[in-house]
């Protein structure tokens, strides 16, 4: 029976209990140290897209459309529904947008939290900056946001409360404050996308669209003054210039734009294998298979837009970089016509018919050709062409745009002669000529902000200032003003009682 | 694990010793009652001992017993004997047919029954009444074949993945599939080898079955637990039932040595009625399209099918002795796909032993699989965008487009061909089998061992421990002469390794007494089980040697390529373990073997819940009364039993690490960022189940059937739910109130028309019918989740099912279609609006077998059907339209005629969406065994043929209305949608058996 003791023995040690923790030596688990290149994914994720961010700021305004070609890029009208003017809650790249804005927003939160607590207070006035900017967008899209202040105990599965828009800006007004007195002015810390001047230029963006969000018809002076001081600023730095109107496209968007003496704020694109943005989809979302870049067929532009050109108009077209020449027929701007490869031969369609793009374009049941097509950004052709992830960094403010937003402020608060005088410099060194005035609906600033900031994601945002949002235009009809903001995504409201769906959704 | 080990060591070191008794020897002849041959392989034991023989194969047999010792004589189908020894020394036997088969074994967890005894919903298939045919994997012997069963084999592709639903799916999210249990050794359900390496941007692909490494040949009964009284014991893992795989062992006494073969032959069942050359060219300029006419007339089909081949040989030899028993078996399987490069090859070495090491005291058994299988796939993706993977690149191709230039190279786009340049969204199919290799390589062990140890009278203590090892490693090359859509410079290369381990040790006790007329039977134990997986993945490419005329490499060699994750995906690797640790116990009480109860208790913890709910408590216990031997139940009924249970069981397939804050690399910064959402409150979903059932046999048994109504009801769904922004990621999983409904009629029954005594013929007619009455999820409130992803052009994000609250699981939520408008465009009723349209599960499913005997020949036939579910053409919404034709595409004939605008757009509609109810000829077999009673070199000698899938009668146009291609959305899965998957076949087969 001494046997049996010992079995009994081992029996016993086998059935003790063993533990059941959760291990998994892949992966961080609980806590991670604070980071801010997490913040700057969740930002490019939204704006490097064609669609989310980039695409409701854009698809949504009078230069750009989302037509269908035959049966391409119908997808339940996702991408029609922007142009009408006839999206719901239920539209994917609304809830993408949102939710990469949001996440954005809390990574932003968590870092700021966790640098202030390491004593980083830089790297905590760097995420204030992206915050600012994400908080700045749901804010301008949607009007209000549910918002969490970051604690060590946060839980997120429960409801947040929601702030309302003048709330939501004062926070990012306060953010903006703080980091500024923080980071190192763009002096010291040469081509950097977290300097004063960065913060102060995006406090122009705000207050200039601050009357918008609280609800006014006209923009309080004392705004315009913080428009006018905060542009000011970034101006008399000295650091900044326009770049010659012949390298508007070449300094602004190429490939190796770092060091644009215009970029104020931007999004850093480092190319090839360790940047992951999808960045190459501003050129193929428009250009055509056969060009090269093989592309998409996708979004264009209107005839409206097309036509409002001076087509001596810097802006509007500028001869090829050597690195597109040598690769294809492009060249940059509006591209019309017959379009080329890089032996100068006639491009034809997949069908074998010329390759020709056309100004008239329709909302549904078009060819391969309709629509005139844009490259903005120079194609990166460093991996054949096949890459998604071109080095051009991408200006979110530039310094023309400061320009035109104090000249807007200035208009605004009375005083269209100075407001003039900014308009006219820039359209100099883009190589147009003046223009004679600016009328009492402003529209002379809002035509050059279009010049100058096409396919760059204001258009949107400017319309609405302008009150030109609702309007009809080509394939479009007049639309009812609850579309100047967006529907929370279905989801987003399912799941928090706190968040009220917006006025006529 | 190191003290489990001790355990053993301890037990083999052990010693007993026993007095042996004076004995006589004792022998015969056990033949057939119906034919008056010899029986082999009865099982003679002799009563109370594990002494004993089996017979030979002319049914002879002797052995040294006790003069006063009872001989039990058993064989499966024959009603088992005791004759008592009484000084004989020669013991002669006609044994009959067990019609009721109520003296036969079933396995249920952790022991093993009379199936009289039963008190659970269980049904048990033996390897005589499996189906036959190039078969790659267990599931396949019982397809059609059990009530409450529904097995879809996904696609036609060998050795694909197989979907099977025990009454219904339980789970909205979670994995549905039954846990296997082989040995009793519960088997890790993931996939083992890795699913697809997205290096093309064709898209993911589907893993093989990770039960293609058994050997169908080794498998001697497979019993499917179905009530949660028969599967609580299996707790959070038995919620979608459990199947019990039994391997083959030598009876004692047996000797033996068996070569199974068969060669066989299968060709694609149904080809679409794609345009030729003239009815395209013609057809494009009726969509106002110029034609491009490339000058030749290709099949394209035709390119891609073949007759595939698929041959099988397998060995196996055992030997049974009083003290010991040992079967090892080999063999070979390759089966071609049907279409040119796809095959699927195995190769599995399997050895059980077990031996008696101090007498009747311990016994030691093993089980050990070892199992190589190699895939060769073919590049077929479940979302490939316009250009389609290689089926809907076959499909759409310009017929007048031909196969190779004159130089014999692959025509490829941008190709000069009757003066036209070839477009850029060609990709030639060819180009696709030929440039293309993705291959896998499998290897899985599974090794279990265990020791059972008789304490005292009564008392049995077993022990075991095993492993589950599986190593894959799939390799992918895209030659750079590749031209299309996925073209890769210089052509890619990738190799992921998946290694996947799965720890077992259980110890139990198991205590059998009688009092009275009171039998019972106590079960308790203890179980741990550690599950690891690994994966590693790194590609490259521009993989062409310098200086040389692009010699490509690829996966031979990576280190002629680069490292470019601009193409390429990054190298990854990751390492996780998750463990599940349980106690469990059961009470199996009878009084006078007329009433019957079962009660049982599993208590799992895992790693896997929070920390909230570490441990799970899963209770049930089941009655049965069995009135046969009742005084007032006729004697007409050789047995009726009623039988009730009631059970809960879980379903603990959370992904790991769902409850805590877990952290990623953010490939921009290289920093960390997080990925998840914690929440330590999760837990698994719980399934209560109540289950009512008869059993029945009259007439001798010669009919026999079973009867069950249960009703399932699976609560705190662990859904994948948005999460109320600001969040650090957009979903978490969470227990959401509410339940998923499954309510069902089965019914099985068996009847031996002709016994085939007297004249040899025999009949026997099986049939099996399950009516599922309800499917339905309630109390979700607003959530709903869309799901099965439709692809093609202008159908991005498009989606045709949806789970929301009072629809059945894998509902279809889209448009109704009413026809086309005077400009060809689709009318579609309410404005277009989606409304729930049809269901993807059928209501109802059936299956009946057939046999019949004469004198040596035998013929069964098997037939199969579904009904009252609907399927989703994807492939014909992304290819077969008007706008399609008008890009030079090619389609089906019947789009020329209709009314469609050509300029118009794709839609999600009903116009895709069929019945796809379906009656199968799922097998016809007819052999002819030989007398081989005056051979003495030869026991058995079996000639056969097999047709599998003879016929299939349905209203659906597709391909084959079996059919499910993953189109999960964010991991909801889907359910019954079609897309430009690998064909279904028909195949012929014949083989030979025999025996020495």
């Amino acid at each position: 029976m001494k046997k049996f003791h010992v079995l009994m023995l081992f029996a016993a040690v086998a059935f003790t209990a063993c533990e059941l923790n959760e291990e998994l030596p892949d992966r961080l688990l609980g806590n991670a140290p604070a980071a801010i290149g997490p913040v700057e994914s969740s930002l490019e994720g939204v704006l490097m897209s064609q669609g989310q961010v980039y695409g409701m700021q854009e698809l949504s305004s009078d230069e750009m459309i989302g037509p269908t070609r035959g049966a391409d890029w119908d997808d339940g009208g996702v991408w029609r529904q922007f142009h009408l003017h006839e999206w719901d809650a239920n539209n994917g790249e609304i809830g993408n947008g949102f939710n990469g804005l949001q996440t954005g927003i809390l990574r932003a939160s968590q870092a700021v939290f966790g640098f202030e607590q390491e004593g980083n207070a830089e790297s905590a006035a760097q995420a204030r900056v992206l915050r600012a900017y994400m908080l700045w967008q749901v804010i301008d899209l949607f009007g209000s946001t549910p918002y969490r202040v970051f604690t060590e105990d946060i839980d997120v599965l429960e409801a947040p409360p929601v702030l309302g828009a003048s709330q939501a800006i004062d926070t990012v007004i306060n953010d903006l404050t703080v980091a500024a007195s923080i980071l190192p002015d763009r002096a010291s810390a040469g081509y950097s996308r977290y300097t004063k001047e960065a913060c102060y230029a995006m406090l122009a963006k705000v207050y200039l669209n601050k009357f918008i969000y609280d609800g006014a018809t006209s923009a309080p002076s004392s705004d315009m003054d913080q428009v006018i001081a905060n542009a000011d600023l970034v101006i008399n730095s000295g650091q900044f210039s326009l770049e010659s109107g012949d390298n508007y496209f070449v300094n602004n968007f190429g490939i190796s734009n770092e060091g644009s003496t215009e970029s104020v704020f931007f999004l850093e694109n480092t190319g090839g294998g360790s940047d992951n943005s999808n960045f190459g989809s501003r050129n193929r979302m428009t250009l055509h298979y056969n060009q090269n870049p093989s592309s998409w067929n996708g979004f264009t532009t209107i005839a409206d837009f097309y036509n409002r050109w001076d087509t001596t108009d810097l802006r509007f077209s500028a001869p090829a970089t050597a690195n597109m020449a040598a690769n294809s027929g492009l060249r940059f701007g509006l591209l019309e016509g017959q379009m080329v490869d890089k032996d100068g031969n006639n491009l034809q369609d997949r069908n074998g018919n010329p390759l020709a793009f056309t100004p008239d374009v329709a909302i549904l049941g078009n060819g391969e050709v309709e629509g005139v097509r844009i490259v903005k950004y120079e194609p990166d052709y460093t991996d054949g062409n096949t890459t998604q992830h071109p080095n051009n960094d991408l200006p979110l403010i530039r310094y023309a745009d400061v320009l035109l937003m104090k000249a807007e402020a200035q208009f605004r608060n009375g005083s269209s002669g100075d407001a003039l005088t900014i308009v006219n410099e820039i359209r100099t060194n883009r190589g147009v000529p003046n223009v004679a005035a600016v009328a009492a609906d402003g529209q002379e600033i809002l035509d050059e902000r279009g010049f100058e900031l096409y396919w760059e994601g204001h258009r949107r945002t400017d319309l609405i200032r302008f009150g030109k949002f609702n309007d009809a235009w080509s394939e479009k009809a007049a639309s009812q003003p609850f579309r100047n903001l967006y529907p929370f995504p279905q989801d987003a409201v399912d799941s928090n009682p706190n968040l009220n769906q917006n006025a006529g959704y | 694990m190191r003290k489990h080990l001790l355990l053993f060591v301890t037990l083999c070191l052990m010693g007993f010793s026993q007095p042996i008794l004076a004995q006589i020897q004792v022998s015969g002849t056990v033949t057939d009652a119906a034919d008056g041959t010899g029986l082999p392989g009865v099982s003679v034991l002799v009563k109370g001992t594990t002494t004993g023989t089996a017979t030979d194969a002319n049914g002879n047999y002797s052995l040294s017993a006790d003069p006063n010792a009872t001989l039990v004589f058993s064989a499966i189908g024959y009603t088992t004997q005791e004759i008592a020894v009484n000084n004989q020394s020669t013991i002669n036997l006609s044994m009959g047919e067990d019609v009721a088969s109520l003296s036969e074994i079933v396995v249920v967890g952790y022991g093993e029954q009379e199936k009289k005894d039963v008190t659970g919903a269980l049904a048990t298939i033996k390897a005589e009444d499996f189906n036959a045919g190039a078969i790659n994997s267990p599931e396949q012997l019982f397809q059609g074949k059990l009530s409450g069963v529904l097995v879809v084999a996904n696609t036609g592709e060998p050795g694909g993945g197989i979907n099977i639903n025990i009454r219904g799916a339980n789970s909205i999210r979670s994995d549905n599939n039954p846990l296997f249990v082989v040995d009793g050794f519960p088997l890790d359900g993931r996939d083992v080898s890795s699913a697809s390496i997205n290096i093309g941007g064709l898209g993911s692909g589907s893993a093989r079955n990770p039960l293609n490494f058994i050997n169908p040949d080794d498998i001697e009964s497979i019993d499917v637990l179905k009530d949660a009284s028969a599967t609580a014991i299996y707790g959070s893992r038995g919620a979608n039932g459990v199947i019990l795989i039994t391997t083959k062992k030598a009876k004692p006494g047996e000797t033996s040595f068996n070569v199974n073969s068969f060669v066989g032959f299968s060709t694609v069942t149904n080809e679409y009625d794609l345009l030729d050359r003239e009815s395209f060219l013609a057809g494009v300029a009726t969509t106002g399209s110029t034609p491009l006419d490339y000058g030749s007339n290709t099949d394209w089909q035709n390119v891609l099918y073949r007759t595939a081949i698929t041959h099988s040989h397998s060995i196996s030899m055992a030997r049974g002795t009083e003290t010991g028993a040992y079967r090892a078996s080999l063999s070979f399987f390759s089966q071609e796909g049907v279409i040119e490069t796809s095959k699927l090859e195995r190769i599995t070495a399997r050895l059980n032993g077990s031996q008696n090491l101090i007498s009747d005291r311990v016994t030691a058994d093993l089980q050990l699989t070892i199992g190589h299988v190699k895939d060769d796939y073919v590049p077929i993706s479940n979302d490939a965008g316009f250009e389609g993977s290689l089926i809907g690149a076959a499909l759409q191709a310009n017929p007048t487009i031909p196969t190779r230039n004159f130089d014999g190279s692959i025509v490829q786009r941008g190709d000069l061909v009757n003066g036209i340049a070839v477009p850029n969204d060609f990709n030639n199919p060819l180009a696709f089998l030929e440039l293309w290799n993705d291959e896998a390589s499998t290897t899985r062990i599974l090794g279990n061992v265990g020791f059972n140890v008789k304490i005292v009278k009564g008392l049995t203590f077993r022990s075991t421990l095993g492993l589950d090892y599986s190593f894959s490693e799939r390799r992918v090359d895209i030659d750079p002469a590749y031209q299309g859509a996925q073209q890769q410079p210089n052509g890619a290369a990738a190799i992921q390794d998946q290694i996947l381990s799965s720890v077992l040790t259980e110890n139990f006790f198991t205590y059998k007494t009688e009092f009275g007329q009171s039998k019972l039977t106590v079960l308790a134990g203890y179980s741990f089980q550690e599950f690891r997986s690994r994966f590693n993945l790194v590609a490259t490419n521009e993989n062409v040697v310098p200086g040389t005329d692009n010699t490509f490499l690829g996966t031979n060699n990576l280190s002629f390529g680069q490292l470019d994750p601009n193409i390429q995906p990054n190298p990854t690797s990751g390492n996780q373990t998750n463990r599940l640790q349980s106690g469990f116990g059961r009470i199996q009480y009878s009084f006078a073997d007329k009433y019957l109860v079962t009660a049982t208790l599993r208590a799992d913890g895992s790693s896997r819940f929070g920390d909230n709910n570490k441990y799970a408590y899963f209770p049930s216990v089941a009655l049965a009364w069995r009135m046969s031997d009742e005084d007032f139940i006729p004697d007409l009924f050789t047995e009726l039993k009623l039988r009730f249970g009631w059970g809960q069981t879980g379903n603990q397939e959370l992904p790991n690490g769902s409850t805590v804050a877990r952290f990623n690399v953010d490939p921009n910064s290289g920093e960390a960022s997080q990925e998840s959402v914690p929440n330590p409150d999760l837990k698994w979903e719980e399934t209560t189940q109540w289950n009512i059932g008869v059993d029945f046999a009259f007439l001798d048994g010669r009919i026999s059937g079973t009867i069950d109504y249960y009703d399932k009801t699976t609560t705190d769904l662990a859904l994948f739910v948005p999460v109320p922004q600001p969040a650090p990621f957009p979903r978490a999983f969470v227990n959401v109130p509410g339940d998923l409904i499954n309510r069902g009629i089965e019914l099985s029954a068996n009847a031996l028309i002709f016994t085939g005594e007297n004249d040899g013929f025999r009949w026997e007619l099986n049939g099996n019918f399950t009516y599922f009455t309800e499917n339905v999820i309630e109390g979700i409130g607003t959530l709903t989740f869309n799901t099965g992803a439709i692809n093609g052009q202008g159908l991005s994000g498009q989606f045709s099912q949806r789970i929301e609250d009072g629809q059945p699981l894998g509902a279809f939520y889209m448009p109704v279609f009413e026809g086309f408008d005077e400009n060809g465009d689709a009318i579609l009723a309410n404005d277009g609006e989606r409304q729930f349209v049809g269901q993807a599960q059928p209501d109802f499913i059936y299956g009946i077998t057939t046999q019949f005997a004469y004198k040596r020949f035998d013929l069964t036939m098997n037939f199969n059907g579904v009904a009252g579910n609907d399927v989703y053409n994807n492939t014909a919404n992304a290819l077969f339209s008007k706008p399609s034709l008008r890009s030079n595409r090619n389609v089906t004939e019947d789009v020329v005629n209709s009314a469609e605008n050509p300029n118009g757009t794709p839609t999600v509609s009903t116009q895709y969406l069929q019945d796809a109810g379906y009656f199968r000829m799922n097998n016809l077999t007819l052999g002819y065994t030989f007398n081989t009673s005056g051979w003495d070199w030869i026991n058995r000698l079996k000639l056969y043929f097999t047709g599998q899938n003879l016929f299939v009668i349905t209203d659906y146009d597709g391909q084959d209305p079996e059919v499910n291609v993953d189109k999960n959305l964010d991991g909801v899965p889907s359910f019954g949608i079609e897309y430009t998957n690998f064909p279904r076949n028909r195949t012929f087969i014949f083989g030979v058996q025999l025996g020495f």
